[in-house]
């Protein structure tokens, strides 16, 4: 239609005051492993847009072409139609520079490493470049669940903008999302991150400074005594997941949910809370160290305690553990 | 008397400004993608002067402001200033059992409507940040809201409930309450106006066949019973959501698929229906097509459609004792000339006998479709639901 003139809207506004700036409209992430990965999906099917930045640009083309394949996943589990999916795509942009992150209202690192004390500096390092690239009003958010939040916020200059917002990514529509604040995070910063979450369809769950929150303080000491009562003949795995689920009502039994988070990330956990608290229920069991020195991440390498196909999906062949 | 009818979705605000007493359209427009990237306001002015706006759109409020700047302004303004309007009717989704007819809005009536979320969580809310945005800007102007559940509210209980155990309708109110009320309202009184018949002595069966699609039972005047239910996913099928279907085979494909209740959400609204049979579109002109290049499962999900519509006309046909008037609107109702006829074809053993010749090409008007010695008038009307918004809102600011 010719006939339709294009102008700004901005010119028709009753009131000449200031308006309010969107909020979040759009997010950036830093590392997108398959964390990253989830939460730019999340997001973007939102309506927000996200940028991503990944070492290189070959990184951000598998980790853009992941996504499509998640979307994809999601399509054929009746979870979205592929014309959601081309609008979820097309807000999401993979970038290798940082500057790209200028305009961002908040950023989450998502790049993980093998031990606690790695993992703080990288993240400090992570925070910092950041902090270099965006406005002083941006919040800073690590994924991290074990990491404590004041310590990472230590090196920034501004560290009441910065906490910690916990996905639970290995359950992809839980309507809660754990946010750990540090000494330092600012109640203006906890407000617009409870707005943000709102915007996400989820309910924020407080925390106050604690590694592990309270879902990976709870989850892996269950997943470890899961581990010696297996290895101890109590049951088999089957059976330790079913009256879990089926007895008491979880989701998941622990193994299952073991091969959900991922045996690497439980390790990590369990390793980073034992050094924490010090307290022994933290220490991780053989069973789960041999599984994740054999790279037996669970479903993500397609074997953990179980065996998974290429769809993520229970596999029928013989568990790996139960021979 | 201006009055400016608002329909605020998720996402997006309708709106139409009407002079009364011309009942002429002045503007109408659409703010689309508010709070998103690529956020507009189209505009049509009565001279069909048009133009689209860009630009940031935060929210419902902003984007209602911009609606009253873009009607208020010099070049493309259908008002002076924003004095001129005299009342907002809003159109809200969800009216559980507490509306059975249009109202002005007040603090109580918020307050029941902010109650009603629970059940239309996807549509009450949008509604009412459009009503909350007007009392700022206009704060001494009536609103009034009008409902799509409202005319069904003279269902008998027979015919409004599940047979679920009785305590979930007492702890959570379910129960079936149609929707679309207003368009089935609408059609059905025009329709009476057209054949000068008195709309309190007619037995009716209305056919909302649109992107979602509803059928009401109208008996002297009030709707006795309608296929949409708790929520519009029940009754006919529709371009992507199922209809009816065994509750069973649901919890079974949850089972099978192993999916949880949102991905079935989505399944049921988003990925069944036209599309989900035919795997085309959930166009029905796309469908068509498709069915005319030979596509078998198009013309599968055609036939489907007009079998349960036609199933749905023959049910209500026995709980009305017969049925004078047959009436098609709705986007698909308007204009599927095909889909119509198959809709009430051989029906003729209880007096409804359609007229190929006047249904063949009849798009978009208002026309008998039926033969002269067809007992049953099957007709076209299009709905006109913002009409119905403006009328009820002037109807109740006139006896304030």
């Amino acid at each position: 239609m010719s006939d339709i003139k294009i102008e700004p809207v901005s010119d028709y506004a009753l009131s000449k005051e200031n308006r309010p700036k969107a909020v979040f409209s759009k997010v950036g992430i830093v590392g997108c492993g398959t964390v990253g990965q989830n939460l730019a999906r999340m997001i973007s099917a939102k309506g927000i847009e996200v940028v991503f930045i990944e070492i290189s640009e070959e990184r951000a083309q598998n980790a853009l072409a992941r996504i499509n394949d998640d979307l994809d996943r999601m399509i054929d589990r009746w979870g979205m139609t592929s014309g959601e999916k081309r609008a979820v795509l097309s807000r999401i942009e993979a970038a290798t520079d940082c500057s790209k992150l200028k305009d961002c209202e908040i950023v989450f690192e998502s790049v993980r490493s093998k031990s606690k004390v790695a993992e703080t500096k990288l993240v400090q390092d992570v925070f910092l470049k950041i902090e270099k690239n965006v406005s002083k009003d941006t919040i800073i958010a690590t994924n991290a669940t074990i990491l404590g939040v004041t310590e990472l916020a230590s090196v920034l200059k501004h560290p009441e903008r910065a906490l910690a917002i916990h996905f639970l990514l290995s359950v992809p529509d839980a309507p809660v999302v754990e946010v750990t604040t540090g000494v330092k995070t600012s109640e203006e910063t906890k407000r617009k991150v409870n707005v943000f979450t709102k915007m996400l369809g989820r309910r924020l769950i407080p925390v106050f400074e604690s590694p592990g929150g309270i879902s990976a303080r709870l989850v892996s000491p269950l997943i470890n005594d899961a581990c010696q009562m297996f290895l101890e003949g109590v049951g088999t795995l089957d059976d330790i997941d079913d009256m879990m689920t089926k007895g008491l009502g979880m989701r998941f039994g622990p193994f299952a949910m073991a091969d959900k988070i991922g045996l690497d990330k439980i390790l990590l956990w369990l390793n980073g809370m034992y050094e924490e608290y010090g307290d022994l229920k933290y220490k991780a069991h053989t069973l789960l160290k041999t599984k994740v020195r054999a790279n037996h991440f669970g479903r993500k390498t397609r074997e953990g305690f179980y065996l998974y196909d290429e769809h993520g999906r229970r596999s029928n062949k013989v568990k790996c553990c139960q021979q | 008397m201006n009055i400016l009818v608002l329909n605020c979705g998720s996402s997006s605000i309708k709106y139409q400004l009407f002079d009364m007493a011309t009942n002429v359209v002045k503007a109408k427009g659409l703010v689309d993608k508010i709070g998103m990237k690529g956020a507009s306001l189209t505009n049509t002015r009565e001279d069909n002067d048009k133009v689209k706006l860009e630009g940031e759109i935060i929210d419902h409020q902003i984007g209602i402001e911009y609606v009253l700047g873009v009607l208020t302004s010099e070049k493309h303004g259908s008002i002076k200033t924003i004095n001129e309007i005299d009342a907002v009717g809003h159109r809200v989704v969800h009216g559980a059992e507490k509306f059975k007819s249009s109202v002005f809005i007040d603090e109580e009536v918020t307050k029941q409507m902010e109650n009603c979320v629970e059940l239309a969580p996807l549509h009450n809310p949008p509604n009412l940040k459009g009503v909350y945005a007007m009392k700022q800007l206009l704060p001494n102007v009536p609103q009034c809201g009008v409902f799509d559940t409202a005319f069904h509210q003279t269902m008998p209980a027979h015919s409004y409930m599940y047979a679920l155990p009785y305590s979930l309708y007492k702890k959570h109110g379910v129960r079936r309450y149609g929707f679309h009320g207003a368009s089935h309202r609408y059609v059905s009184k025009r329709a009476c106006d057209i054949l000068g018949v008195d709309y309190n002595k007619q037995k009716i069966i209305t056919c909302h066949l649109g992107n979602g699609a509803s059928i009401a039972a109208i008996n002297n005047g009030k709707s006795v019973d309608t296929s949409m239910g708790l929520t519009p996913v029940e009754g006919l099928m529709m371009g992507t959501r199922v209809g009816d279907v065994d509750a069973g085979a649901l919890t079974f494909i949850m089972n099978k698929e192993e999916i949880g209740y949102n991905q079935l959400n989505t399944l049921v609204n988003k990925h069944s229906g036209v599309l989900g049979i035919s795997g085309v579109s959930s166009d029905m002109r796309e469908v068509e097509d498709a069915a005319k290049e030979g596509n078998e499962r198009a013309a599968l999900s055609l036939e489907m459609y007009a079998y349960r519509v036609k199933k749905y006309i023959g049910s209500y046909a026995a709980i009305l004792g017969g049925v004078d008037i047959v009436i098609f609107t709705g986007g698909i109702g308007e204009n599927a000339c095909e889909l119509r006829e198959n809709c009430v074809s051989d029906l003729a053993f209880m007096g409804v006998e359609i007229d190929n010749s006047l249904n063949d090409g009849a798009r978009s008007v208002e026309k008998i479709i039926s033969t002269s010695t067809s007992k049953t008038k099957i007709m076209i009307v299009p709905t006109d639901e913002e009409l119905v918004i403006a009328q009820d809102t002037l109807e109740i600011v006139k006896n304030m």
